[in-house]
């Protein structure tokens, strides 16, 4: 689910930062340019606690922990049953993390793309009469996507660790809680094991940020 | 056809004038401006909130999360303590350390750039390792971590921020150096005997300050941005109010489950409000400085095109 929304965040990152950069200037662009701008400059802990208390209380959604206490108590539940309640406990964290992540994504996008409109080979794309979307989606996107690609891997690496304070604010049982609960007790090999934990996660999705770029850049073959 | 022509067209670079340039550039913007002002305000209303606090933030002045009112105009938090009198005092502890961890951070960043960039060689190499090292560390659990080890209290934060973000710093003013050393006035310095030292302090330094100046700006909103992590992980100096302790008061005083929107919003809404204005001011400032953003081949090109019956011509 976390996974899901990252994913979200970045497809509604990447198309509204390349809306933006395609309709500079316009009203289109300023509003999502001041949007992504205060979603970036928020705390995440604020953000969580605002879907708290303006998304989770008027509609009734489970704001903390993984799985509701009462379920199982009277009857044995349903595996659907377990399912849509771990999806209910997991959608407001996971909304919370997608909402800052989509900040940054769309203005690394948007700049990127505005180096990218500005090049030689846009310029002779639209000199051969192509159409606007195929401009954008396969000469300037494809160029504007390699910052990109580094970016996400980076803030996929340490999402485990952005996780940290949502997880407080929707007391959300993952390595987040683990790492508080740990200092606050001092746990020094918990610490040690998620700090490996991470380093890992990092270069594993360096790693796979390479093979990425190997995909997306032909120029590199070294 | 018009859709390329609004795309593509960037307003010429005004010509740089050696001195009040940047100035002009920077407020030239409207941005630039607004978020000065903003940040002037919050200054002002750090240094002076002894004065304006309408009531002590220690003491219980009425019933547990009271809603506003004409005597609290940001009601009261769970303790009974007047809200708007905690946001005015967290702004003092919020904005010093959002100011020093940034001085902090220029101070390291700057001198490893200067000294990496003008060296050059294995100097540059061991330092820019070193800052590469510095660069990958995931942030918030050393914050973390080094809040926990070495106790709470404002100086740790402030130097544990510092120490982590000044990585960018170092790589721009690095990059800045390296062209800056290679201009006919350092060169001809270093022929009339220049020192090592005359030459970074008297040449390169006036040069790239007002880049660092800048960058550390920018570094202000990331280091109010990480004392509401460190705050709200209950790291934060248990004997002070800051934006962040304030948001973290909310969640374990149960604000949400009260319906007190006033104890919720107000600090949270402070911090974006400083970061914005920081993100702004400092990036008007780089735009205005940063010769990369300006220089032809390394920025987004300056076409200026009319469209020609269909056709497009490049000026």
């Amino acid at each position: 689910m976390v996974v899901a929304w990252t994913l979200i965040s970045i497809v509604i990152g990447i198309i509204s930062g390349v809306i933006a950069a395609w309709r500079r200037g316009t009203a289109a662009d300023s509003l999502n340019l001041w949007t992504a701008l205060a979603f970036y400059a928020m705390p995440t802990q604020w953000i969580g606690l605002l879907v708290v208390f303006y998304i989770a209380i008027p509609l009734g959604l489970p704001a903390s922990g993984i799985s509701s206490n009462t379920l199982g108590i009277l009857s044995t539940p349903s595996e659907w049953q377990i399912i849509w309640d771990r999806t209910t406990h997991l959608f407001l964290p996971a909304l919370t993390l997608g909402i800052g992540l989509y900040g940054e994504y769309s203005l690394v996008v948007r700049s990127s793309m505005l180096e990218t409109l500005g090049e030689d080979y846009v310029l002779t794309a639209r000199a051969k009469g192509l159409r606007n979307w195929a401009i954008v989606w396969r000469h300037a996107l494809r160029n504007a996507m390699l910052p990109l690609v580094t970016l996400i891997a980076l803030s996929l690496g340490t999402i485990v660790a952005g996780a940290i304070v949502v997880e407080d604010v929707f007391s959300y049982p993952g390595i987040g809680l683990a790492t508080i609960d740990a200092i606050a007790h001092r746990d020094y090999p918990v610490l040690q094991g998620i700090f490996l934990l991470l380093t890992l996660s990092v270069i594993v999705c360096n790693y796979i940020a390479d093979l990425i770029y190997f995909k997306l850049d032909p120029r590199v073959t070294t | 056809v018009s859709e390329l022509v609004q795309l593509v067209e960037v307003p010429p670079a005004e010509p740089v004038k050696r001195r009040g340039g940047m100035l002009d550039v920077m407020f030239g913007q409207k941005v630039a401006i607004v978020g000065a002002a903003v940040l002037v305000f919050f200054i002002v209303l750090a240094i002076a909130a002894p004065l304006l606090e309408p009531y002590s933030t220690t003491r219980q002045v009425g019933p547990v999360y009271a809603g506003p009112n004409a005597k609290h105009l940001l009601g009261l938090d769970d303790g009974g303590i007047d809200m708007l009198s905690e946001v005015i005092d967290g702004a003092r502890v919020s904005m010093i350390v959002g100011f020093a961890a940034a001085a902090v951070a220029m101070l390291i960043g700057g001198g490893i750039g200067l000294l990496s960039g003008y060296f050059g060689g294995k100097t540059d190499v061991v330092l820019m390792r070193i800052t590469d090292y510095f660069l990958v560390i995931p942030d918030v659990p050393l914050m973390i971590v080094a809040a926990a080890v070495f106790g709470r209290s404002l100086l740790n934060i402030i130097l544990i921020i510092g120490v982590i973000y000044w990585t960018s710093t170092a790589r721009l003013i690095r990059a800045q150096v390296k062209s800056v050393r290679e201009r006919v006035y350092v060169k001809r310095a270093r022929a009339l005997g220049g020192g090592h030292r005359r030459l970074l302090w008297n040449h390169i330094t006036p040069q790239v300050a007002p880049l660092l100046v800048a960058n550390t700006v920018l570094t202000i909103a990331t280091a109010v941005f990480a004392e509401t992590y460190i705050s709200f992980l209950g790291l934060g100096d248990p004997s002070t109010i800051s934006w962040g302790r304030l948001i973290q008061n909310s969640l374990t005083g149960g604000a949400v489950f009260h319906k007190a929107w006033w104890a919720i919003i107000p600090p949270g809404l402070c911090v974006t409000i400083v970061i914005l204005a920081a993100t702004m001011l400092g990036q008007a400032m780089e735009d205005a400085l940063n010769p990369r953003l300006r220089v032809g081949h390394l920025a987004v090109r300056r076409f200026r095109m009319r469209p020609l019956g269909g056709r497009l011509e490049s000026e």
